[in-house]
């Protein structure tokens, strides 16, 4: 599973990161796809019926209200789009555990489902990236 | 700005010798760019008896419709799907055991074929790799032997390069315990210094994203 964080949800230039992000999971061969804009989160999933991303859909989109997320690792303090993205990791991988999922809200949990919420038991969340070279900048 | 000279290891080889229809198209691409004369790319000889076993392990068929054998048998008994559906999922999860069976026995010669690559060489362990190798041992990076040998290749090779002219070189890499940064992103001390002294960019993956800027000197020799 492929995860794209982005601070903000500008409509103007999402549908640019939703179509660039289909192209990478379709390099890569990757069936779940999540993009984050800011408060609202996308499912993508790969059916595999066609190549090149074509059968590649939005399953549906999710509010991901603020207070869900945990605080971010205090490293990448001061850095908004990195703090941002711990954020987003840290829930991530809190998502493992039962109670977590009871908190989330409705829409969330049914975007989710089981076999996301699967996915996440089973593998690591790892950066996809080194933030410290990102924060140095 | 992209390396002029792009090392892989082990996951390259894995996604570019697997069965036809389980390869990453963008580790194809990686190799195609090179054949078209983009940047030289480089592997360690290691990569390919390792990726050899990892190849079958990974794609052996039985393993892998197995459990999609048991589901649809259970599914038919369960009235869940019709007889005729179940009779189509088998017919096609025998083609696909048969398939994958039979391609990974081709999977010795599509590894003796990527020698044939214009774009790619494949280099041994030589013996300042080897030396290279019981040093950084010692540094408690607590890796695998396989990685240790690997490591110091790509470290040794690109040091070797910049006396041939070539100031730094690329690694894409998909081991995280070869990954210069944590599951958070942050900074392995140890890791970070070997690539750094050594000129060499990791990359998370095979797109090898534009550069914005390098460290400080390493476009010069």
């Amino acid at each position: 599973m492929l995860v794209e964080v982005n601070l903000d949800d500008n409509s103007f230039h999402s549908q640019d990161v939703v179509n660039q992000f289909r192209h990478f999971m379709a390099s890569i061969g990757c069936a779940v796809g999540l993009v984050v804009f800011g408060e609202r989160i996308i499912l993508l999933r790969d059916s595999f019926e066609k190549s090149n991303g074509e059968s590649i859909d939005m399953v549906g989109e999710a509010r991901l209200p603020d207070y869900l997320l945990p605080p971010a690792d205090e490293q990448w303090k001061g850095n908004p789009s990195l703090e941002f993205e711990s954020r987003v990791q840290r829930w991530l991988e809190k998502l493992k555990l039962s109670s977590s999922i009871k908190n989330l809200p409705n829409d969330l949990r049914e975007l989710f489902g089981e076999p996301i919420i699967n996915l996440l038991r089973l593998g690591e969340v790892m950066a996809a990236g080194p933030r410290w070279s990102k924060a140095a900048k | 700005m992209k390396p002029k000279v792009v090392l892989v290891e082990t996951n390259w080889v894995v996604d570019v010798t697997a069965p036809p229809h389980l390869q990453i198209p963008q580790a194809i691409d990686l190799l195609r760019q090179a054949d078209a004369g983009e940047f030289k790319l480089y592997v360690p000889a290691i990569c390919l008896a390792e990726a050899r076993e990892t190849v079958r392990r990974r794609f052996t068929p039985r393993s892998r419709s197995e459990d999609l054998r048991k589901f649809v048998k259970w599914a038919k008994d369960q009235g869940r799907v019709s007889i005729e559906d179940a009779r189509t999922a088998f017919r096609i999860f025998d083609q696909f055991d048969g398939l994958v069976a039979h391609e990974l026995t081709k999977v010795p010669e599509r590894l003796d074929a990527l020698a044939n690559h214009p774009g790619l060489s494949i280099f041994p362990l030589s013996e300042p790799m080897l030396e290279r190798q019981v040093s950084i041992g010692a540094m408690d990076l607590s890796l695998q032997p396989y990685d240790l040998a690997i490591l110091a290749a790509v470290i040794v090779k690109s040091e070797e390069l910049q006396q041939e002219g070539f100031p730094w070189v690329g690694f894409c890499e998909l081991d995280s315990d070869l990954k210069p940064w944590n599951k958070s992103g942050a900074r392995k001390p140890i890791l970070s210094d070997l690539y750094d002294n050594a000129r060499i960019w990791v990359y998370d993956d095979f797109s090898l994203e534009e550069i914005d800027q390098l460290p400080e000197n390493w476009t010069s020799i």
